[in-house]
């Protein structure tokens, strides 16, 4: 028998230690973060996107209503379709890797830049966040002193009742007028020459929790202006005001009974659930459509041919939908109006008593699409819900909703009535924490605009990858505070990239290709006749991409991130630029801000999905003109 | 505390049926009482009966002793019926009674009437009627109404810690618990009102925290609903409508509702149709002018602990508030 | 080499990389770098020092006034209470993280860290946009509150913020690919 002690020692007290300290050993940095790759540039298309030449070819201009001349931008989303289209095309899918930084400017406000600026008669205007001072910059003297600013007198307590970051998403122009909104609810005209006050007329309060922070749209002598506030129990509404005078023509509530909602004899929806008198206030408990949110707070867009406006409205006030059991009716709706009298022509609801804050206000983008063999006047959305809304904008009537994201609150929308088909084990409630929501309340996509090509019929959208945990409480309402009633933590969806580029097929209803991004892609986008697509990230990368394959053309990493919408003129010197700010915020963005990372709910729950962000990047407050050699 | 026993003492004479337990007056409370009694039967008669046994066993004379030194004294078979078959028989034959006085209460035979939502919160209770449409839903606090002979669903759930809801005259406790819903039901035989405590310790003040169920003939319960449901009207004295501009510029309006006003907050009961209920405090103050001012005063001296603070108000402010609260019917 | 030499080995590293790692949690605190307070503690004013020193508020000025419910467990609940009742967690987030308004939770104070400053900034309010809450609330709740706010991120919170995985990655279909 061999002695004990001459046994070596077994083999399992040396692994002991070393499993302990391979376990350990990945954690140690977890103070300092080493670069990491980015993600793989998979625009994971397998055939190019079919170029209708004979349609658009290149330098020809495509009809646009309300586009000023190629060169310029006049409107948010240079017409009034809101296409984002420019007909521009000496930046091509051949030179785009050339282009570089022209020059630059810094607004000093370093906030979320959202928005974009707008050129005309040579002159480049500017609208920054809070305080919301507005530049004019002389194109032809781009060295020299501004041609004007103006700093308005926003009263600074506008902060304190902006839900998400004090963002302003630009101005329009018209008849010699810079038409812009402050946070504190003046919608203000300027002297597109001299930058003088021209009027200036208060829409809201801020005691009221209200604020304005959407890009007027300006058709025919007429403003139209909505409120932002959905979060803090606001009742929303659409404002047309007198482009020469300021004065009210007429004020459309979202809630409440018909006379102000302005629905009557001409109102015809196209689903008989939305056939009623005051349902406004019937699907509600009593008074709480005072309350009822329902802000319009993203883009207005226009069809002259039927002459009817189109506009999405917001939650429908408290997060808590225990609070206000009934349709809600009219929040996460889209309106059809008559321009001139604001009455409701056609309505319908992407989420009656919706749940998860899924605002109905992303652009809605009036197109014409062949269906089917059939020539259709559409109308298309892409939604926060997770579907792509194409509708008959005659009729309101929904031709298809496709998802376009993993969303798994609703199978589908149901044809016959536009109505979604929920899953009960997602639908929230007081007290009750349901996980695994998706999309996030941020939606598939929120309002950072796409952009239609004429040529490649095809939409180029920012999108976002999120989902959430929703927990409802009861909550009072103080006027001036928030009226929420539910705690949400965000974290990335499936596949773990937060954020997508993608072109979409509105005929075939799928996505063509997409570009997967490491945060959401907050950007609104612009295509141009040359066929290049333009979209930015939010750790700060401007990127071209080819509009038929997605390939990326070019990037250049800015100074701070991209939440801005990017649009193309010409320069005096007859070359084409492309600008866009770069500034971070925005409610993805509030993070880098200085929110603290270890409550995760912070800034509505969005804290929590971008906790890296300020590893990538902080606040920034400059535009980027840029353009070829 | 002794003026507020002396003042609660006083509330509960004013209002009839004291809480006894023992005296059933709803479905499953008549039930259980009758399940109480007859277990009490039960064992009565076991403890008679064995008293008698042991009685017997002590004062019985001692046969004298044998000579087989194995040979059994008997006696086994008192064991074995008397000790064994008998108890489990009478155990048995209790738990099958238990279970089926259980079951027979566990729901009611009928679809309930109505569901009404019960939070708890320390220490009041909110309750929350639904309605068929969105229109007829509202909240109130610390009184709940019920029409008579019909079975009313409660579901329960607490906004803090676990209180219990316990009307001893017509159902036993069910515990409210954060985050949890737990669901009871209670039917009442006649009309009449029947108090409730919370039964489960939840801190200072829990043995004040009482509620009252008031049944009634369906013509008054829909009378009362319609009430409830109308929003506060725009009050037509001067005094009280001074007293509706304290309420909703100072800090009630922050803690309180008052439907068709301002007032929306959450923290403390909804107090639209005050004026309607009998006592305040949950159970603790008849609803009289005098307690009424004595408690926005100073709640802290009557109920000690209470989340509800002492507002600093002008002597003239304080009545033209009580005379708003008075005037919310 | 002695036989318990691995097992002192794994002890000795697991030790030096639990301390290295208690500095991990510690920084996630702070929210951002550069916050002042991290060195010298600077209390009060001195009588050495020349001039207004720029950055401490001595007594006087805050009138000698302090908080009555500092370190009471029970008010710092309630406290709690009136944060989630009266809204502030909608500006300030659930656990005080921010949002619309700042964060509670880090060690940046705008308006100061004191009791009687933070008791300003509640019933006074602030130029961008925090409710003056004086007018509507007696004071008792608003000490509440401070003590409340004061316990944020401290041993003495009383509803700590869930630990959530900033990245959760769920079962991810596969990438999505271009149609046909």
């Amino acid at each position: 028998m061999r002695g004990l002690a001459s046994r070596r020692p077994p083999p399992i007290r040396w692994i002991a230690p070393a499993i302990l300290l391979a376990l350990l050993a990945p954690l140690q940095g977890c103070g300092d973060r080493g670069p990491e790759p980015a993600p793989a540039e998979r625009r994971v298309s397998t055939q190019a996107a079919t170029v209708d030449e004979s349609r658009a070819p290149a330098g020809e201009l495509v009809d646009q209503p309300g586009a000023p001349s190629p060169g310029e931008w006049t409107l948010p989303g240079r017409d009034y379709a809101g296409t984002r289209y420019s007909p521009l095309d000496q930046i091509t899918t051949r030179n785009a890797g050339d282009l570089r930084v022209a020059w630059t400017f810094s607004t000093g406000i370093p906030r979320g830049h959202e928005g974009q600026p707008l050129v005309v008669n040579n002159t480049m205007y500017l609208v920054s966040p809070h305080p919301n001072i507005v530049y004019a910059i002389d194109l032809r003297n781009p060295g020299g002193p501004l041609k004007w600013k103006y700093h308005p007198p926003t009263d600074p307590a506008a902060r304190g009742v902006a839900c998400c970051d004090v963002v302003n998403r630009g101005a329009s122009y018209a008849d010699g007028k810079i038409v812009f909104n402050r946070l504190d609810n003046v919608t203000v005209a300027l002297d597109a020459e001299s930058g003088k006050v021209d009027w200036e007329t208060k829409l809201g309060d801020i005691s009221r929790g209200e604020t304005m922070t959407m890009a007027p749209l300006v058709v025919d002598g007429r403003v139209f202006v909505g409120n932002s506030g959905g979060e803090m129990g606001v009742r929303g509404w659409l404002t047309a005001l007198d482009l020469g005078s300021g004065k009210v023509l007429w004020q459309a509530y979202n809630s409440g009974p018909d006379k102000d909602v302005l629905i009557g004899p001409r109102f015809k929806p196209y689903y008989d659930w939305l056939k009623g008198e005051d349902l406004g206030v019937k699907s509600w408990p009593p008074d709480q459509w005072k309350r009822g949110g329902s802000t319009v707070w993203g883009w207005v867009t226009y069809d002259p041919e039927l002459d009817l406006l189109f506009y999405g409205t917001a939650n429908p006030g408290v997060w808590n939908p225990d609070m206000r059991p009934g349709d809600n009716l009219w929040s996460t709706a889209v309106f059809a109006r008559d321009p001139a009298t604001g009455e409701a022509i056609w309505a319908s609801v992407t989420t009656p008593h919706d749940e998860w804050d899924y605002d109905n206000i992303n652009e809605h983008i009036p197109v014409d699409l062949v269906i089917d063999g059939k020539p259709r006047k559409a109308l298309l959305q892409f939604g926060r819900t997770g579907f792509v809304y194409l509708y008959d904008r005659a009729t309101g009537q929904l031709l298809s909703a496709p998802m376009y994201q993993h969303t798994n609150w609703a199978t589908g929308i149901d044809m016959k009535t536009a109505r979604p088909m929920e899953v009960p084990e997602k639908k929230t409630h007081e007290g009750v924490n349901v996980t695994n929501i998706c999309p996030a309340s941020t939606g598939a996509r929120d309002q950072q605009p796409a952009a239609y090509s004429f040529r490649t019929r095809l939409f180029y959208s920012p999108g976002t990858n999120l989902c959430m945990d929703y927990k409802a409480g009861r909550t009072a309402y103080i006027a001036g505070t928030p009226y929420l009633g539910a705690e949400v933590v965000m974290y990335a969806g499936p596949g773990g990239h937060r954020g997508e580029f993608f072109a979409w097929d509105p005929v075939a209803g799928k996505k063509v290709w997409a570009i997967p991004e490491r945060f959401p892609v907050w950007t609104g986008a612009l295509v141009t006749a040359g066929d290049v697509a333009f979209y930015g990230t939010m750790d700060g990368w401007v990127k071209a991409v080819d509009a038929r394959t997605g390939a990326v053309l070019w990037k250049f990493k800015a100074g701070s991130g991209l939440i801005g919408n990017f649009m193309t003129y010409l320069g005096p010197d007859g070359k084409q630029y492309v600008a866009v700010y770069a500034g971070v915020g925005g409610w993805a963005g509030a993070v880098a801000l200085g929110l603290s990372p270890e409550d995760p709910t912070g800034a509505l729950g969005f804290v929590n999905a971008m906790k890296d962000l300020p590893d990538y990047t902080a606040p920034g407050n400059t535009l980027y003109v840029f353009a070829l050699p | 505390m002794r003026s507020l026993r002396a003042a609660a003492a006083l509330a509960l004479t004013g209002c009839g049926a004291s809480p006894t337990y023992l005296r059933g007056s709803g479905y499953v409370a008549d039930r259980l009482a009758t399940l109480g009694w007859g277990l009490l039967a039960i064992a009565a008669a076991v403890v008679v009966v064995i008293g008698l046994l042991v009685l017997a066993a002590v004062l019985r004379r001692r046969p004298p002793a044998s000579t087989d030194r194995m040979s059994s004294a008997g006696g086994l078979s008192w064991i074995v019926i008397g000790g064994i078959v008998v108890p489990a028989v009478i155990l048995l034959g209790s738990m099958v009674y238990s279970l089926r006085v259980l079951a027979a209460t566990d729901r009611p035979e009928a679809k309930p009437a109505l569901a009404i939502q019960v939070i708890g919160h320390r220490w009041w209770w909110e309750v929350r009627y639904p309605g068929s449409s969105p229109q007829e839903t509202f909240t109130t606090a610390n009184e709940i109404h019920v029409p008579v002979g019909l079975p009313v669903q409660l579901e329960l759930t607490a906004a803090d810690v676990i209180h219990s809801f316990w009307i001893p005259q017509l159902a036993g406790k069910t515990d409210l618990i954060p985050g949890q819903r737990n669901v009871a039901w209670i039917e009442a035989d006649t009309a009449g009102r029947y108090w409730g405590h919370c039964g489960e310790y939840c801190g200072l003040q829990h043995a004040n925290m009482m509620m009252a169920v008031v049944a009634e003939a369906p013509a008054e319960f829909s009378r009362w609903l319609e009430a409830q449901r109308r929003p506060a009207p725009t009050p037509s004295l001067p005094a009280a409508l001074a007293g509706r501009a304290v309420f909703t510029r100072t800090a009630c309006a922050m803690c309180h509702t008052v439907r068709g006003t301002e007032a929306s907050g959450v923290l403390g009961p909804d107090l639209t149709h005050l004026a309607s209920r009998r006592s305040i405090a949950a159970g603790a103050l008849t609803n009289s002018h005098g307690n009424l001012a004595g408690w926005i005063a100073n709640p802290q001296a009557l109920k000690p602990g209470v989340l509800m603070p002492a507002v600093p108000l002008q002597p003239d402010e304080l009545h033209a508030l009580v005379s708003y609260l008075r005037d919310l019917r | 080499m002695s036989s318990r030499f691995p097992e002192r080995l794994g002890l000795a590293a697991a030790v030096g990389l639990a301390i290295a790692l208690a500095g991990c949690t510690r920084g996630a605190q702070g929210g951002e770098g550069g916050v002042p307070g991290g060195g010298l503690t600077r209390g009060e004013q001195s009588d050495t020092v020349p001039g207004v020193q720029p950055g401490i508020v001595p007594e006087v000025v805050l009138g000698h006034v302090s908080n009555p419910y500092a370190d009471d467990a029970g008010a710092i609940a309630t406290g709690r209470q009136l944060f989630v009742g009266f809204n502030c967690s909608g500006c300030h987030a659930a656990y005080g993280g921010g949002g619309m308004g700042p964060s509670l939770r880090d060690s940046l104070w705008i308006y100061g860290k004191r009791d009687a400053q933070i008791f300003s900034s509640i019933a006074e309010g602030r130029a961008y946009g925090m409710p003056a809450w004086g007018a509507r609330l007696p004071d008792e709740l608003i000490w509440r509150l401070v003590a409340y706010v004061k316990s944020l991120g401290t041993e003495a919170e009383p509803e700590k913020p869930p630990r959530h995985a900033a990245d959760k990655v769920m079962k991810a279909p596969k990438p999505r690919r271009a149609e046909g």
